[in-house]
């Protein structure tokens, strides 16, 4: 039994995850509809087709498993697994509540960083290995969002890890008195920009946009392997959106309520700004997405910490200042922003 | 013999066999995953000497971002692997000069390394990785090399964007 155990916690955790995947299919199915003025799927399981995602999961496993014939067979078969197991490793290292968590990594923030780069080797050699020319382009789109985003998403978190002198998310969120996100705005923004190119969503899903290249690096895949793919996405927003949370937004700190509900509700805020997100801003193309990574995102991510390090070094107190001069040079910055693009 | 010995002669085992592979194979991107999972395993190995950080940095930097550059370089060069197979000639001129480099080398490894005694200790000594101290090492005893070596990074990028830019 004590050896069992783990293995218990590990498939509830797994089983929970899951179902709030289950969830947020639904609740992405209903808010697109509703910003494009549909309904969404309303039919399933009678009250508002609550039921359309396991429809849709029973179908991807009934589905057959088709191998292209030019394939690369081995690494075909191979790559959706590369994707999805790193990810759901990450949920080791994601603390829900100082009490739940799985296990209290000395560098969870990196743990978190490192396995989530798999997804781009998983999408390269998927698309690779099908041996289709839209696959090929889907794959090499994402090679090179990936690598140029991956940089901004790390350096947005190096300001917070310099403001809390740990890389254990228990530790960071227990050091936010205030929460991040008033210290560091500018590393918040340019988290959240760059965690939506990290997990591949519109309006950054290049790699898989249906109507330029059917779907990317996943043309070629069907049934099982098919779903991987799409729920290695969905672990992988649950990943990040925790990390926002934890992060930013002082993980499950907050009055009245316990702890476990904060973090949930932060949690929600975030998947609501990402749903809502995909549906209102148009694809970007993908000169634009580099001008977007290494012009604006790099720079201010390197401004963040050039200014949360000189002041962490000369100011004993230095959280009035920081915060404050975040806010004037985020605003100065969006302000010149408009007045170039206008 | 202890679970992590047999876990690091499994580890050594598929390193071994991974590196002979991305050397001997022909299809060029089958060198490359091959290149990710060797990797991988080598931050096996540092996660089973308790070094997390380490491990971590590993798969950061070998099986993440060093993977990213050998695709891009293939991707902007002119690669002639497919996955239907066919591969590239990995064969020239040179088979006995490399020969003879390949073997001298052997020897000078061999010659250093045999004669030594080497301590195997039936289980790493459990210590915790303290990623504090690591950075108040470099930054505070070593910042000089590391600012040393910042600089030949940042000369290296600026001599690439002199060079790819010539056409001008």
């Amino acid at each position: 039994m004590a050896i069992a155990l783990p293995f218990l916690i590990a498939l509830a955790l797994v089983i929970f995850v899951l179902s709030n995947i289950v969830f947020f299919m639904w609740a992405e199915f209903k808010i697109s509809g509703r910003v494009a003025d549909r309904f969404g799927p309303m039919e399933t399981g009678r009250w508002h087709g609550w039921a359309q995602p396991l429809a849709d999961i029973l179908k991807f496993l009934n589905k057959e498993d088709i191998i292209p014939a030019n394939a690369d067979k081995l690494i075909f078969r191979v790559a959706p697994f590369v994707g999805f197991i790193p990810v759901v490793m990450v949920l080791a290292a994601i603390p829900y509540t100082n009490k739940i968590f799985v296990r209290d990594f000395d560098i969870a923030v990196f743990f978190v960083i490192a396995l989530s780069s798999f997804t781009f080797v998983s999408m390269v050699m998927g698309g690779w290995a099908s041996g289709n020319k839209y696959s090929l382009l889907g794959a090499f789109r994402a090679a090179g969002m990936l690598l140029s985003y991956e940089l901004p998403l790390g350096l947005a978190i190096a300001g917070v890890v310099m403001l809390s002198a740990t890389l254990s998310l228990i530790g960071i969120v227990q050091q936010q008195t205030v929460w991040n996100i008033v210290l560091q705005p500018i590393g918040f923004l340019v988290f959240m920009v760059a965690m939506q190119a990290e997990l591949q969503r519109s309006p950054f899903d290049l790699a898989v946009a249906e109507s330029e290249l059917v779907a990317g690096y996943s043309v070629e895949y069907s049934g099982m392997r098919y779903a991987m793919f799409q729920l290695g996405e969905f672990f992988g927003l649950w990943a990040l959106a925790s990390m926002a949370v934890l992060l930013f937004l002082g993980g499950w700190h907050g009055p009245y309520l316990p702890g476990i509900v904060w973090f949930f509700i932060k949690f929600y805020g975030i998947f609501l700004f990402l749903a809502f997100s995909r549906v209102s801003v148009p694809r970007v193309r993908p000169d634009q997405l580099m001008d977007l990574g290494w012009k604006i995102l790099l720079p201010s991510a390197l401004v963040n910490i050039v200014i949360t390090a000189t002041l962490i070094v000369l100011v004993p107190h230095y959280q009035v200042p920081l915060a404050v001069s975040e806010f004037v040079i985020l605003i100065a910055a969006l302000y010149l922003m408009r007045r170039v693009l206008k | 013999m202890s679970g992590q010995l047999l876990a690091f002669w499994a580890l050594s085992f598929v390193i071994l066999s991974g590196a002979l592979y991305i050397v001997m194979t022909k299809n060029i991107m089958h060198a490359v995953f091959m290149h990710l999972l060797t990797m991988s395993m080598i931050a096996a190995v540092y996660g089973l000497l308790h070094a997390d950080f380490m491990a971590a940095m590993q798969v950061l930097i070998y099986a993440g971002a060093v993977t990213a550059m050998v695709v891009f370089a293939l991707m902007l060069t002119k690669s002639q692997s497919r996955p239907d197979g066919a591969g590239i000639a990995v064969d020239n001129q040179q088979r006995g000069a490399s020969f003879l480099t390949a073997a001298g080398f052997l020897a000078v490894v061999i010659y250093v390394l045999v004669p030594q005694k080497w301590a195997v200790h039936e289980a790493a000594p459990v210590v915790k990785s303290d990623v504090a101290a690591m950075g108040a090492i470099i930054f505070k005893s070593y910042i000089l090399p590391f600012e040393v070596i910042s600089v030949i990074l940042l000369a290296a990028l600026i001599g690439v964007i002199v060079l790819a830019r010539k056409e001008d």
